[in-house]
């Protein structure tokens, strides 16, 4: 705060220990309350916002201790050396998975007979892979076979109902449920979901153990701590917004594809925390990675060597420090996470910038919601900066 | 012989073009959300098609001007063209009083009604299920839309969510996170026919919404569109556009 003055210590008002920037903000606080006071369509549209707050504070708040949790574990990982059995654990664990989902590649095939007419609309059960709806759709799994539209059925006694009603003209279903005399127009022989899904699964694991081990033989490094490396490497590599997107979209569709629609992550609030706690966790895991490494190799030998036990050396030498280093960076997060939770509502979640963006549609008054979303915002960020620099004293003064 | 019929041909195409408006070849930027199949959207070889890309090109061959389309969020679509972002839009709007406050809109050329669109195992659902007391069924639809707003009538804000396309809000329903889409029932069946044996269209005819062309306040090329769509309705093309693109299931 007190910068070097040439020519000596200057009086300061109560004005002048005030950021200058926050100056001009507290003169034009009246202005934005003139606003909101007099403008009915400012009110409505904070009113609107308001229950949006609750949301955009919990997840942050959930998300950021979420991002916390992983990061010290990453950053953990990374302090990993390399035991003796480590590699082979490893390398042995990644040739179980393979043989786990090789296994299950052998599955026979099951199979499927689209019967009926050849034109007209076709019933297709529910699960049906895509990949066969699509041939069958685009007329492609027999040359100059027609383009087909369908009926969605839930199971095959309704595909079968469908075609007595002769809603459809052609069902696809296992050659022993195709009722006879019905023609046949294409035959398909292919691997069940309930195998394909978890042999994928488990392919991709095995890959993923496979070449850690490896990669941990070369470098004589933990796997883990090649691990937690790719990790903060790849997700500081994706934007936020599509974490977000894969999270919000793409991650429960895949859960419920493998469990069989057993496990399905519905609530908001739990993919909210989930997507920015991904996220943010690389960068968790660099803030306290460095502060640890910011510590002296030498300091720790010399408590090690008055006596301190390890947990002594690490309460009374590194954390004191450690957590002095790392304090304003995770704050600087924190105010990050607050403002990029803005993007959680391309999923459809009910937070501030949501409600604006719905208040904005509804009333085509675009100033109003999105004016007094930044306001909601500048608001949360200034406190929640201050609150910061209030800590960051605190912990600077103890010094 | 054979010139004599080319050059009457060509009289016949072009006499009706001398009765109408003239835009003298002018470019127009058409802002499109084309995420909405199969009113607009990006095939494969990344090319905007659909049927208000269609409709738009054949009134430009009968007024003389030549359609962009300009890919857009729905999101502020029309404030957007108020501000003069675009020419017009085309992207099967609705015609609403609160939008006609703040653009203009040619005569209807399709009316559509709103549906809701759930997955095959939830095919019994009646509309009540998803209106009556104490249901706690949740619907989906895309962000400002007229399906929004109906929604929110059906159901109320609590148990209506929204999203930034149709797409995005069937994922969800693929996904669980609704029970149903309130969509159009054209566009539903486009979705049905994508998402194969999974989802149906079992409430329909909700509403009926006329949908419009979409101008800038006070535009005279609204003039024009007006005429070259009654051309196109005269002439049995908007007819064969709707039977190319709107194949009906029930």
């Amino acid at each position: 705060m007190s910068r070097p003055n040439p020519s000596g210590p200057r009086k300061v008002g109560v004005l002048g220990r005030i950021k200058p920037s926050y100056l001009v903000l507290l003169a034009l606080l009246p202005l934005v309350v003139v606003l909101f006071v007099r403008n009915p369509d400012y009110q409505a549209a904070l009113r609107f916002l308001l229950p949006g707050l609750q949301f955009t504070l919990s997840v942050t708040v959930l998300g950021y201790l979420l991002a916390a949790v992983l990061g010290l574990a990453l950053a953990g990982m990374m302090l990993l050396s390399l035991g003796r059995w480590t590699v082979r654990a490893f390398l042995g664990l990644a040739a179980l998975l393979g043989l786990a989902g090789g296994g299950l590649l052998l599955t026979p095939g099951d199979e499927l007979v689209l019967a009926g007419a050849p034109e007209g609309r076709v019933a297709i059960v529910r699960g049906t892979p895509d990949g066969l709806s699509d041939a069958i759709q685009d007329g492609a799994y027999a040359d100059g076979a027609l383009e087909r539209r369908f009926l969605a059925a839930v199971d095959e006694a309704t595909a079968l109902q469908f075609l007595e009603e002769e809603r459809v003209t052609a069902v696809f279903l296992p050659p022993e449920l195709v009722p006879a005399g019905l023609p046949e127009l294409w035959r398909v022989t292919f691997l069940p979901n309930s195998a394909r899904n978890p042999s994928t699964f488990l392919l991709a694991f095995a890959a993923l153990f496979g070449l850690l081990g490896f990669a941990a033989q070369q470098s004589r490094e933990h796997p883990l701590a090649i691990f937690a490396e790719l990790y903060v490497d790849l997700i500081r590599g994706i934007p936020m917004l599509v974490v977000i997107l894969f999270i919000g979209f793409v991650l429960p569709g895949a859960i419920r594809d493998l469990t069989g629609g057993r496990i399905s992550i519905r609530n908001d609030l739990v993919r909210g925390v989930l997507a920015i706690a991904i996220g943010y966790a690389a960068y968790m895991a660099e803030i306290f990675r460095a502060g640890i490494e910011a510590i002296p190799r030498g300091q720790i030998e010399a408590s090690r060597s008055l006596g301190l036990t390890g947990w002594q050396t690490a309460r009374f030498v590194v954390l004191p420090q450690a957590i002095r280093i790392v304090l304003p960076p995770l704050g600087n997060e924190f105010i990050a996470m607050l403002k990029d939770t803005a993007l959680l509502s391309v999923i459809g979640v009910g937070d501030v910038t949501q409600k604006a963006r719905e208040f904005g549609a509804a009333t085509l008054n675009l100033f109003p919601p999105y004016n007094s979303a930044a306001v909601v915002y500048v608001v949360l960020t200034l406190s929640a900066s201050s609150l910061l620099r209030f800590f960051e004293r605190r912990t600077n003064a103890r010094r | 012989m054979k010139r004599l019929l080319v050059a009457l041909v060509a009289l016949l195409i072009a006499v009706p073009a001398f009765a109408q408006a003239d835009l003298d070849g002018r470019v127009l930027r058409v802002g499109s959300d084309t995420t909405y199949p199969p009113f607009e959207f990006v095939n494969e070889a990344g090319e905007t098609v659909g049927f208000d890309v269609d409709v738009v090109n054949a009134i430009c061959d009968v007024i003389n001007c030549e359609p962009e389309f300009v890919t857009t969020a729905w999101d502020g679509i029309f404030p957007a063209l108020a501000e003069g972002e675009f020419d017009m839009v085309a992207s099967g709007v609705s015609i609403t009083a609160e939008r006609d406050e703040i653009v203009d809109f040619s005569a209807p050329y399709l009316v559509v009604g709103q549906s809701i669109t759930t997955r095959v195992e939830d095919a019994n659902l009646t509309q009540d299920d998803f209106t009556g007391m104490g249901s706690s069924l949740t619907l989906g639809a895309q962000l400002g839309t007229t399906n929004a707003q109906l929604g929110e009538e059906l159901v109320g804000a609590d148990r209506l969510r929204l999203y930034d396309t149709f797409n995005a809000a069937v994922l969800a329903l693929l996904n669980g996170d609704v029970d149903g889409v309130i969509i159009d029932d054209t566009a539903a069946d486009a979705f049905v026919q994508q998402y194969a044996g999974e989802l149906v269209v079992e409430v329909r005819g909700l509403t009926s919404d006329p949908l419009g062309l979409v101008f800038q306040e006070g535009d005279p090329i609204q003039d024009a569109f007006n005429e070259g769509l009654a051309a196109i309705e005269e002439n049995g093309t908007l007819a064969e556009l709707i039977a190319k693109w709107f194949a009906s299931d029930e």
